[in-house]
């Protein structure tokens, strides 16, 4: 049985701060984006691939953050509540769809507004980083409760490759005398481009929802005190990196 | 004990040859009943092995051999479904430390059935919490206040708590006592399991049992009745840990 009030108290404590490390990026990046325009002019090329990667970014970075904090602990905690698989996996995938739709609005609205691409291919567009998103905000939970590393490397290998497909068809800033990128702009090569990032996005996500819906969410003694040390051993060695 | 022999279908917690393994380490072959309104102390040095025993009657482990029967099901793998009935107190808080102690208290207040806010809320009070800090913020010892007033306020019916004394001063550890007691007064039917390394814990809390881990074996259990005759638990319990000192 799934209960509705540990769901939405999940999700709404991840959403929270996902919200809260989303305004972060995109404050920190409008910043960023005001300044080079304002060196280099508005009207640079330059400007217009940049905000494009800060956008991309800006949808990835709040998960990168999610991310170190269950590093912190937060992982240990949510397994030491009451929660079902069921419920856990019903949370995410909640969190990943709210958590999507601001990121597919803003994409939509600024690939309709700036004709990057045409109204018809901003739509499947929004879609596929809906879902690219969604496997990655699912899957971070799912490594962590019972994926073994060399599946997780070839999931995540997918869902960066339905970043890059999303990135491609958003992509009016690339030269357009390359021809393969002058395919995959035309209506074919969109229809094409656009399977492989759904599918390349979904199939991770399904895996990911499956795994967590199947595991109770114990914390693994093992695979998880190996997965949290590893990542432990790499951010001393990061933090020792920058005092030097 | 003659009760050993037979199945006790109203324990809370039966185990039956138990032993859990970590690749340098084993735990048991343990046998253990614990009633409804038992004391029981956990008494061993340093990896003895108390936390692993902890973790396996919390249902966070389960056991590669013997059977356990915990709130009256053999469970034959790790249970979260347990954890509304036994609350366990780790060494170190799990919390979110972004969080505020009231936060937590609301935050986990959604997963728990009986979860008693007023009661969580008033223990805090009484250990002077500050309920608008940072969980992140706290020293071990607030750390500590905020998992036990977590586990009181849950409602379990099986409190296991690991070192709960350790960090905390003398007069925070005599109230968090006194506030344990008077809640299993108030409740006779919660059992509790107390790991300590501080052995005053055995005469400021009525224990009725106390069990002695020796390198992952049982190497004693005594009720406070038989233990009475040689001076009471903590006399015996020293006598043990000095004795396992002293052989090593």
């Amino acid at each position: 049985m799934i209960r509705r009030r540990a769901v939405l108290a999940l999700w709404r404590m991840l959403a929270g701060r996902l919200v809260k490390h989303f305004a972060k990026s995109v404050a920190t990046f409008a910043v960023l984006i005001a300044l080079v325009g304002l060196t280099m002019g508005w009207d640079h090329g330059f400007v217009e691939m940049l905000s494009l990667f800060l956008l991309v970014m800006s949808m990835i970075f709040p998960a990168s953050r999610m991310l170190q904090e269950r590093i912190h602990g937060s992982l240990r905690f949510l397994a030491s509540l009451p929660i079902s698989g069921p419920e856990h996996a019903a949370g995410r995938v909640l969190l990943a769809g709210t958590f999507a739709i601001p990121a597919t609005l803003v994409v939509t609205v600024v690939a309709v507004r700036e004709q990057f691409v045409s109204l018809a291919a901003s739509v499947p567009a929004g879609i596929v980083v809906w879902a690219a998103l969604t496997a990655i905000s699912t899957l971070i939970t799912a490594c962590h409760y019972g994926f073994a590393t060399d599946r997780m490397i070839g999931l995540l290998a997918r869902v960066a490759l339905a970043g890059v497909v999303v990135s491609l068809l958003v992509s009016s800033f690339v030269p357009p005398q390359l021809s393969v990128l002058a395919w995959l702009t035309s209506p074919t090569g969109r229809t094409v481009a656009f399977a492989l990032g759904v599918g390349a996005a979904v199939t991770p996500l399904w895996w990911a929802v499956r795994t967590i819906s199947r595991c109770a969410p114990v914390f693994q003694e093992g695979t998880d005190s190996e997965f949290l040390a590893t990542f432990s051993r790499l951010e001393r060695a990061f933090q020792r990196k920058g005092t030097r | 004990m003659s009760h050993r022999h037979s199945r006790n279908q109203l324990a809370l917690v039966d185990l039956r040859g138990v032993t859990y393994r970590y690749p340098e380490f084993v735990l048991g072959p343990i046998d253990l009943i614990i009633n409804p309104g038992s004391r029981v102390a956990l008494v061993g040095r340093n990896g003895a092995g108390k936390t692993t025993l902890l973790n396996l009657l919390s249902g966070n482990l389960a056991a590669a051999e013997g059977t356990a029967r915990l709130l009256g099901t053999a469970r034959a793998a790790p249970d979260p479904s347990l954890r509304q009935d036994v609350a366990l107190v780790p060494t170190e808080l799990l919390a979110l430390r972004w969080m505020k102690v009231r936060q937590h208290f609301h935050f986990v207040a959604n997963f728990y059935d009986n979860w008693d806010s007023a009661r969580a809320l008033a223990l805090a009070d009484s250990l002077d919490l500050d309920v608008n800090a940072r969980v992140g913020s706290l020293s071990r010892g607030n750390s500590l206040k905020v998992a036990l007033c977590s586990a009181l306020g849950q409602g379990a019916r099986l409190l296991l708590l690991d070192e709960p004394t350790a960090g905390l001063d003398p007069v925070a550890r005599l109230e968090m006592l006194r506030r344990l007691d008077s809640r299993l007064q108030a409740h006779p039917e919660v059992s509790i399991v107390f790991a300590t390394h501080i052995l005053e814990d055995l005469d400021d809390l009525d224990f009725t049992q106390m069990l002695v881990l020796r390198e992952g074996s049982m190497a004693a259990e005594k009720t406070r009745e038989v233990a009475k005759e040689g001076g009471g638990l903590r006399v015996a319990a020293r006598r043990m840990l000095l004795t396992e000192g002293e052989t090593r």
